[in-house]
């Protein structure tokens, strides 16, 4: 798969024999070979990283969407890191960068989280601007079939009801609008009935194609670097020099979760059901659900105390605080004995003395909360009905409610973002969009604190206004 | 007696208990219990609920993977103590039929007592055999039947004939119109074929279904079957909802439940039916209808002529000839849609009772039943423990062989499905 040789210094294209152009795909689904020196490994992967953190950057300023003005943008810096688009040398350099990265990001959760999370968005943008039925049949490799013409007979009235449901013309009903795909790889299609389902198939209409791509690439990406991790060792063996170049390939940090591991600020137990009102609404069901019924079950009890620990409550307050939370169930005594070892161990000093980091959204909504007793998670994953009835219950208006609730449907951090600027009014601080449950409580902080200094200031005008009026 | 509940396994602390377990009641007096023992040690048929959950084995073919398969499934119990302790064991497993025998009769010795256990209920596969749970450090479950709960309970705001947990013959309509959604729904939508319906033993009824497709299903996706049926205002049906309207539903509420359930008559079920109507609609760009209103006076209008089913139409009439078919779709499925019991299908750890088990607090046999009797079938004549002891040819026979006969199918339907996905088998 993989040649190296340290006498090349540049690609160029009489270089790059052996390269099977006809594989290139945008989803990377076959490995070629390549041949290529170490030198220009690092180069490929720093630029892939810097093209990968400036689209992140570029999705996190313009939350609301595609734009055509983005689309320049983007691709703007695709011929700026990977070489204009005809040149054969960027498709070299696009997959040999790209299957570098999968080796480079394996090892840690939180860089492969960053790193399909990037690509997806590459994925996303590349799409945006090209024929969707001409990368489909990429992906009969991932299960997908065209209907037979027997079937697109017989299922005529359910297709009907699909072109009819999204919106589509009838026009549309003609058997390239559609594919089928095992149901068990388009979870979130089926759980909001947008296919029809038959014998284990989902038929898919064609406005769906692209958030499935999506879907259905990240699944694979995640599949595919788990499979790079567990074949490391053979790789470092096999290739020394280029796995320590990879070792420092790394990813950019931006709002890294570790920012909230240590934190400088201190906060009292007492100060937290006052705090919990301001807190992202993860947080705030599970502070809610604590306080009611005296429990919280340990995936909850794990993000929640962590979470809290990342705001500056010590290990001694928090001790304090959920055992106060738990004594409607747990004796003091049976707490110290049942419970108080996790905390501890979240603070670092249990086990393997390994401190917890607060759960970043990518974490949080990999978990897959079951039960009514089960409430961490990220709540805008729920029902809408579910989410609709909290929120209407946290005393958001009806309006706002809607709102959230709609966004919620497609783009969870945005709901939570919304939620963000409902409980914040006016605020002109936060501009991206929320990653973090911690960065949420520390956006808020820094509101807060300004509406108190703007507080202060008022009043200090007041009071020289006072003097003023004695003066007259 | 004052039962508690205990368990002898660490990792599941009691506000887990709920939401693995159904019900929780019930205890056992000692004449029972005596007889418990002879119906384990000469009925409970064994040796079919080991095909039965190991013929589809995901671990290959043959007789050595279906043991394998066997043995890596979780089996729990629950016993009740002569002071009333009750004590849960979970995490079992069993490589022999006698040992399962020994475990339900209480001789054996891991069982921690010697008593007789109540019920027997059935888990998922594990990575490892769950008695060696403690010896890995990897135990994940990897793979159950899809199981469907249906408590008539939950429908006890819309029925009138029974409360609480009663069950008559009236209200098992609820729970057939729903089995036999399940089985048009999982053939069409899914092409599942192996689905076993199984009377709770008091109040609900279970659906199991042994495809190896569905035994290999993540929980989001159990999860998803369940959301994909959910009914939301709507006038146009998705496609299997459609089908389920026009053959199951409509006609099940048209022929039984307006009658049965006395909607029309019943004070109480009028003003809910009644609630179930819109206050208002916009028909158009202009006009704002009254429905309520419209209806409310043209049933006082036909009050005492009019059957039920000329009540009904006349309201359905309505709806369809404003175009406001969304309302008629939000009336039947309130009535008639199965209501899931989610959390035992949703996910893969719960357990379920096995069937062919006693009942602990009716005694009834959670007898299997097929699919083209459940209209006839009558969960108040179902034997009874003491009835099994003596008069065991009328009173457990027949079901133990329409238990092998359905396992017979299975065995049939597996082939064929081995030789579609193994071209060497030709
Ligand atoms: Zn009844």
């Amino acid at each position: 798969m993989l040649r190296t040789t340290n006498k090349k210094t540049k690609i160029e294209e009489e270089e790059i024999k052996g390269y099977n152009s006809s594989l290139y795909s945008i989803v990377y689904a076959n490995v070629p070979t390549f041949e290529c020196n170490l030198t220009q490994i690092e180069h490929t992967c720093l630029d892939r990283i810097t093209l990968l953190d400036q689209i992140v950057k570029l999705k996190d300023s313009n939350p609301k969407g595609n734009s055509t003005s983005l689309d320049v943008q983007f691709f703007g810096l695709v011929t700026q890191y990977l070489g204009k688009h005809e040149h054969p040398s960027t498709k070299l350099k696009d997959e040999l960068s790209h299957f570098m990265c999968r080796i480079a990001m394996c090892d840690s959760e939180e860089d492969k989280d960053w790193f399909i999370n990037a690509e997806a968005l590459l994925l996303n943008f590349r799409l945006s601007t090209n024929d969707l039925t001409t990368h489909l049949e990429q992906f009969t490799e991932f299960g997908w079939s065209k209907l037979t013409t027997q079937e697109f007979e017989t299922y005529q009235k359910d297709l009907e009801y699909l072109v009819l449901t999204s919106n589509g013309k009838p026009i549309d009903l003609d058997i390239n609008s559609f594919y089928k795909i095992p149901f068990e790889d388009v979870p979130k299609l089926v759980e909001h009935g947008k296919v029809v389902l038959k014998k284990g198939w989902a038929i898919v209409f064609k406005a769906y194609f692209r958030e499935l791509i999506i879907c259905t690439y990240r699944n694979y990406l995640e599949f595919a670097i788990e499979k790079v991790k567990q074949d490391k060792a053979r790789f470092k063996t096999q290739y020394p020099e280029i796995a320590e170049i990879l070792r420092g390939i790394t990813r950019p940090t931006i709002v890294n979760s570790k920012l909230y591991g240590a934190n400088s600020s201190h906060i009292k137990k007492e100060q937290i059901p006052e705090l919990s009102k301001t807190f992202p609404l993860c947080m705030r069901v599970m502070h809610d659900h604590l306080i009611s019924y005296g429990k919280l079950m340990h995936d909850g009890r794990l993000q929640y105390g962590t979470f809290l620990k990342g705001i500056g409550l010590s290990l001694d307050e928090a001790l304090g605080f959920w055992k106060n939370a738990f004594s409607k169930r747990v004796t003091s005594s049976e707490f110290d004995k049942e419970y108080a070892y996790q905390f501890r161990h979240t603070y670092g000093q249990e086990g393997k003395g390994i401190s917890y980091d607060p759960y970043s959204c990518e974490k949080i909504q990999r978990t897959f909360p079951s039960g009514k007793e089960q409430v961490h998670g990220c709540p805008y994953l729920w029902d809408s009905e579910r989410l609709e009835k909290k929120l209407l219950e946290l005393g958001i208006d009806p309006s706002k409610t809607y709102d959230i609730v709609e966004a919620s449907k497609t783009q969870s951090r945005m709901a939570c973002t919304k939620h963000f600027h409902f409980l914040h009014p006016n605020n002109n601080n936060l501009t991206g969009v929320i990653n973090h449950p911690n960065f949420f409580f520390e956006q808020s902080k820094i509101y807060f604190k300004q509406i108190d200094e703007k507080n202060k200031k008022s009043k200090e005008n007041s009071k020289n206004n006072n003097g003023d009026v004695v003066l007259d | 007696m004052d039962t508690q509940t205990k368990t002898n396994d660490n990792d599941i602390n009691d506000e887990d208990m709920d939401d693995i377990f159904g019900d929780t009641e019930g205890s056992y007096e000692l004449d029972n219990k005596v007889s418990l023992r002879v119906y384990y040690d000469q009925y409970f048929p064994f040796d079919l609920i080991y095909e039965w959950l190991s013929i589809n084995s995901l671990f290959g073919h043959g007789e050595a993977s279906q043991i394998r398969f066997f043995e890596r499934r979780e089996f729990s119990s629950r016993i009740t103590k002569m002071d009333g302790t009750t004590f849960v064991t979970r995490n079992r497993s069993f490589s022999k039929l006698d040992d399962i025998k020994d475990y339900l009769k209480g001789r054996n010795p891991n069982n921690n007592s010697i008593d007789v256990a109540e019920r027997l209920d059935i888990g998922p596969i594990y990575s490892c055999e769950p008695i060696k749970k403690s010896m890995v450090t990897d135990y994940t479950p990897l793979y159950k039947e899809i199981v469907f709960d249906i408590d008539i309970n939950d429908y006890n705001d819309i029925r009138v004939c029974c409360s609480d947990t009663s069950l008559c013959m009236k209200c098992w309509g609820f729970l057939a119109v729903a089995a036999k959604f399940v089985e048009m729904y999982m053939k069409e939508c899914f092409g599942f074929e192996q689905l076993l319906y199984v009377f709770s033993g008091r109040r609900g009824l279970h659906v199991w279904v042994s495809d190896q497709r569905a035994l290999s299903l993540s929980s989001e996706a159990r999860a998803n079957i369940i959301k994909y049926v959910k009914y939301e205002r709507t006038s146009v049906l998705l496609p299997i909802l459609q089908r389920g309207f026009d053959e199951l539903f409509l006609p099940y509420f048209e022929q039984h439940v307006l009658e049965e359930q006395d909607i029309f008559g019943n004070a109480a079920q009028y003003k809910n039916f009644l609630s179930k109507l819109p206050l208002e609609v916009r028909v158009g760009k202009k006009t704002i209808i009254h429905p309520l209103d419209q209806i409310k006076e043209k049933m006082l209008e036909i009050k005492d002529q009019a059957t039920s089913l000329e009540k009904w139409r006349a309201i359905s009439d309505y709806f369809k000839q404003n175009n406001l078919m969304e309302y008629v779709y939000d009336i039947v499925f309130h009535y008639t849609l199965p209501r899931f019991d989610d959390k035992v299908t949703n996910h893969i750890i719960h357990l379920l009772k096995s069937p062919f088990c006693i009942h602990p607090s009716t005694g009834k046999l959670c007898v299997p039943i097929d699919l083209k009797d459940i209209d006839q079938f009558n969960p108040t004549k179902v034997p009874l423990l003491n009835s099994i002891l003596s008069t065991p040819k009328v009173s457990f026979n027949p079901y133990r062989a329409s238990f092998k006969n359905y396992i017979e199918q299975m065995k049939l339907k597996s082939q064929q499905q081995i030789s579609i996905n193994d071209p060497t088998s030709f």
